[in-house]
């Protein structure tokens, strides 16, 4: 099959290496290789069941939680490689945060939830604790709405609102690279265009990995794209020549709903 | 660059459209000084804005293209882009009526020659039309917008009668036929400027109303 690959033009914060993946005998993720840029926002597209969402779990070893699972290759995080057995899982999820699909609010209150992985890392300072959370409120955009009531319980807000406060609760660690695993699908337009000027506001600060089914909200958040097929990465290249100029056709064919 | 919003975007689009007015228009003020005081300086230096235009009428269709593939804009977003990039269209196309003024001036100059017929009035209206269709683009004003399209028809009749002046001095004196004809060329490129002017105040109402305003059309 045509590939085409390009070197990113900025500081690279992931590289992954001849990347091979299975769940148990199925060989999920075929010798990927792919640089991902710091303090930008790289989304992964293609259809269902190409690998999009495995490759994403990769980068924060979301796999190991599950047996069976096998990595070869590499991902260096700064050139250190996290599929090496001596890495500290805890250590590498504070550095590489999640947010998922469907937003994940614990049955608490709004302050413990964005205070969650703060009190995990240790802290326990009361000022520090709120003027982080309300920072993380903030980055999130959802500080106006919830700055006089965040001793409610998370589970009142509405859907957008909730997926706002996963991502604070996120962010509020200081994550270094933050993955996004199709984090608008069950949220309505308002609230979907406000978590894309989140992601894009958030991509300047840190280093942001994007699933999404929606090729144009991709088109919209990203600076670089990679397509995906059966495993594989077809296609990586910045999101305005895959989106203008693809320059293999099954990309072509993909994003402008030709498929098959 | 890191990605900004449709609005960021559209913002920048349109800051882009405005300094390519603001050369175009310049560059028309420094030809009618080039008929007036010609100088190969002064000639060198509308050539380079001309090709100052023509990157500049790249990097916008360029920015204009990203806009449409990546933000898939609609209604009113959908028509600045499109204006955006029938207006850069329009620009370029003046500059290079423009240059064409100028190197007709030039080569006149260069073989001793002089302007036969006064072209002062032609460049005033069709600078006028040309800074009003400006203003009327930036205010978003549709009323201005139609004004000026019906004042184009004036700008035609002051054609019509410096190309009857021009041939007029033909017949009479053969021998200045080589000056003569870039003496209608200038005058031609003015009215074609007058006629993209025009065209920028119909893309105007486009862009505001939504309404495609052409040839006596509107639809």
């Amino acid at each position: 099959m045509d590939k085409y690959i390009a070197r990113v033009m900025d500081p690279v914060k992931v590289e992954i290496r001849h990347l091979n993946f299975y769940y148990g005998k199925f060989h999920a993720l075929k010798d990927i290789n792919l640089q991902i840029a710091e303090k930008r926002v790289t989304a992964l597209i293609g259809p269902s069941g190409c690998g999009k969402t495995t490759l994403l779990r990769t980068i924060n070893r979301m796999h190991d939680l599950y047996p069976g699972n096998r990595y070869e290759g590499e991902i260096l995080l700064d050139g250190k490689n996290i599929l090496d057995r001596k890495t500290d899982l805890m250590e590498l999820r504070q550095r590489v945060g999640m947010v998922f699909q469907k937003p994940t609010p614990f049955n608490a209150s709004i302050f413990d939830n964005v205070a969650f992985g703060l009190r995990l890392k240790g802290i326990r300072d009361r000022r520090e604790l709120e003027a982080r959370v309300e920072r993380a409120l903030r980055d999130a955009a959802l500080w106006d709405e919830v700055k006089d009531k965040l001793k409610e319980n998370a589970l009142s807000l509405s859907g957008g609102q909730q997926q706002r406060l996963s991502i604070a609760r996120a962010i509020a660690v200081e994550p270094e690279v933050l993955l996004f695993d199709e984090p608008t699908s069950a949220l309505d337009p308002v609230s979907t265009a406000k978590i894309e000027e989140l992601i894009r506001s958030l991509g300047r600060t840190m280093t942001v990995v994007i699933v999404t089914h929606n090729m144009q909200q991709a088109a919209r958040v990203s600076d670089y794209t990679a397509f995906m097929y059966f495993g594989e990465i077809i296609e990586f290249n910045s999101t305005d020549i895959i989106f203008t100029r693809p320059k293999i056709k099954l990309t072509e064919d993909y994003i402008t709903g030709r498929f098959g | 660059m890191t990605r900004r919003s449709l609005e960021e975007e559209l913002k920048a689009l349109m800051g882009e459209i405005e300094k390519e007015f603001s050369i175009v228009l310049e560059m028309l003020d420094r030809a009618r000084d080039l008929i007036e005081n010609h100088t190969d300086e002064a000639y060198e230096v509308i050539m380079d804005m001309e090709d100052t235009i023509n990157r500049m009428e790249v990097d916008i269709e360029s920015h204009a293209v990203k806009l449409l593939a990546l933000y898939q804009p609609e209604a009113g977003d959908l028509r600045t882009i499109i204006t955006a990039i029938k207006v850069n269209n329009d620009l370029e196309r003046a500059a290079d009526h423009v240059e064409n003024i100028a190197r007709d001036v030039h080569l006149m100059k260069r073989d001793g020659g002089n302007m036969i017929v006064d072209v002062s009035e032609i460049y005033e209206k069709t600078r006028k039309n040309f800074q009003d269709a400006i203003d009327a683009f930036l205010r978003r004003d549709t009323q201005e917008a139609r004004e000026i399209i019906m004042k184009d028809s004036e700008i035609d009749r002051i054609r019509d009668r410096l190309i009857e002046e021009i041939v007029g001095e033909i017949t009479l004196k053969p021998e200045i036929a080589p000056v003569a004809l870039k003496a209608l060329n200038i005058v031609q490129n003015f009215e074609r400027i007058a006629d993209l002017a025009t065209n920028i105040a119909e893309d105007t109402i486009f862009w505001v109303e939504g309404i495609i305003f052409r040839h006596g059309i509107e639809r």
